[in-house]
């Protein structure tokens, strides 16, 4: 009986232990950010604008193009620098003052895309110059 | 007795040998002056790029707006915006590509510099007339013509006569040891009467840097200029600071040594991963900008301090995070004191010196008080 009841507690703790994991998992950080920032498209492009000051020259036109297709997140503490770099009134665009998208480990030095395929797994992309 | 003089002159050679160090608000008791600049719609208060400039009795903070596209000069006497100054975009007299760095030179000499090379950068007067464009008619450097020069505020670039001074960082792998060697040019000057670039070998990668692994952020200098042929440098992990003397090709090292660490080299054996890297140089002291205060005649070097958490932090932006300490040292480099800044509240990479002293930027990326509207100086006298 005290044998099973270990086995049981050890099950409970690997259980636990893996449905962690699970969160940790890209899918869940991205559904995280859609439901987050109150979207539901499946393409997202996370841009931060503070960590690579070259990124606001380089990638503006690509940015404005993937409006057509998706949501851009712009991570910046500066307000005024992500309206200079995009519309943030855009529908399409989601101004993360916050960062929540460094939180959730999905924004990097460079541009990174983001797609959710049928299936539900995740494609990323980083943008490179 | 015995025991009671004993003690008395422990007493009396530690308060001998104890370095001035002062409390987290010592600070304040050097506070001289606020300066709010008032910023437009389009000016971030990042300012990036940016440096002191004076006229006379008159004392500016020029500021390269990137949003805007042009140099703009704020007075320090009330904070407004005395000169937006446009430059040109593309075209035979315009930038064509990123911006890095700016250098005010004089109303009639205000170069723009673009990232990555000299080739293409421009200059203009006051009033926006185009005057020269920078282009290199030989090109000596093993990089074809990619040079990463720096042109920020803790490696400034100036003119001195018809020579621009530019520090550079490298452009190749910093995780292969060889490549940290005495060879490795950091500086080079554009001559704009013969349109030439020249290497000066003179500064270089310091002895003990040498055939080792670094962490890159540990390779990051400040050079500060004390004419137009001598220069001081700091280095992360030297106690010392390196005095060069170019016209009579010395160099020097002159002890400048924090009060609060004894910087420890300690190389790697393999290139590191981001995190190590952040890691290292976030949770450790490190020695970051040198300044020369011709006002006071003192020098100024910034200490970074440790940050107690590390765990998923980055270089960019946490090292605002970190408190700092000023280490205040005279004209002849003795130690004076060392004064300590909060963290979350100035940025440690733009400080300059004014007429009243040190200037320091109130736009802490952590600080969530910050209005967007405008950029707050807190003018310090370290001298007293």
């Amino acid at each position: 009986m005290k044998n099973y009841c270990l086995h049981l507690v050890f099950v409970f703790l690997m259980f636990t232990f893996s449905c962690r994991r699970d969160n940790e998992k890209i899918e869940w950080r991205f559904r995280e950010l859609q439901k987050r920032i109150n979207t539901k498209e499946t393409k997202l492009l996370l841009i931060n604008l503070d960590g690579c000051p070259s990124c606001y020259v380089v990638f503006q036109d690509f940015a404005k193009h993937f409006l057509d297709s998706g949501v851009v997140v712009l991570v910046s503490k500066n307000s005024k620098k992500a309206n200079a770099f995009l519309d943030l009134s855009h529908p399409n665009v989601f101004y993360d003052r916050k960062n929540i998208s460094s939180e959730l480990k999905l924004a990097n030095d460079l541009p990174t895309e983001y797609q959710i395929n049928p299936d539900n797994s995740i494609d990323s992309l980083i943008v490179g110059f | 007795m015995l025991i009671r003089n004993l003690v008395l002159f422990f007493v009396i050679f530690q308060s001998c040998s104890q370095p001035k160090q002062e409390s987290n608000d010592g600070y304040m008791s050097h506070f001289v002056e606020e300066i709010r600049l008032v910023l437009d719609d389009s000016t971030s208060n990042e300012f990036i790029y940016s440096q002191y400039y004076w006229e006379g009795e008159d004392e500016y903070l020029v500021s390269l707006n990137t949003i805007t596209k042009s140099v703009d000069k704020y007075s320090l006497k009330d904070g407004s915006l005395s000169k937006r100054i446009r430059f040109p975009i593309g075209g035979p007299e315009g930038i064509s590509s990123v911006m890095q760095g700016f250098t005010y030179a004089s109303q009639d000499s205000i170069f723009v510099f673009i990232k990555g090379s000299i080739r293409g950068s421009i200059a203009f007067d006051e009033d926006g007339n185009f005057v020269k464009r920078l282009t290199p008619s030989i090109d000596k450097s093993a990089h074809f013509g990619l040079i990463n020069h720096v042109s920020t505020s803790g490696n400034p670039t100036r003119l001195f006569k018809n020579l621009i001074h530019f520090m550079q960082y490298p452009l190749f792998d910093v995780y292969n040891p060889s490549n940290i060697n005495e060879n490795y040019p950091l500086s080079l000057e554009y001559d704009l009467v013969k349109d030439e670039v020249s290497y000066d070998s003179l500064i270089t990668y310091p002895e003990s840097y040498r055939d080792k692994i670094w962490p890159v952020y540990d390779l990051v200098f400040s050079r500060e200029f004390i004419s137009d042929s001598v220069y001081l440098i700091s280095w992360p992990l030297l106690d010392s600071l390196i005095w060069v003397d170019k016209k009579n090709q010395q160099i020097k090292k002159i002890h400048a040594k924090s009060s609060f660490f004894s910087a420890k080299q300690a190389p790697l054996i393999s290139a590191p991963s981001q995190e190590e890297e952040n890691e290292m140089v976030l949770g450790q002291y490190r020695y970051r900008q040198i300044l020369f205060d011709p006002y006071r005649k003192l020098y100024y070097r910034l200490v970074m301090h440790p940050l107690t958490q590390t765990q998923n932090k980055t270089f960019i932006p946490n090292i605002e995070e970190q408190k700092f300490s000023i280490l205040v040292l005279d004209e002849n480099f003795k130690f004076l004191k060392e004064t300590i800044f909060p963290p979350n509240m100035y940025s440690p990479f733009n400080i300059f010196i004014g007429k009243k002293g040190i200037i320091l930027m109130k736009n802490n990326y952590f600080d969530e008080n910050v209005n967007e509207d405008e950029l707050v100086l807190h003018i310090f006298n370290l001298e007293k």
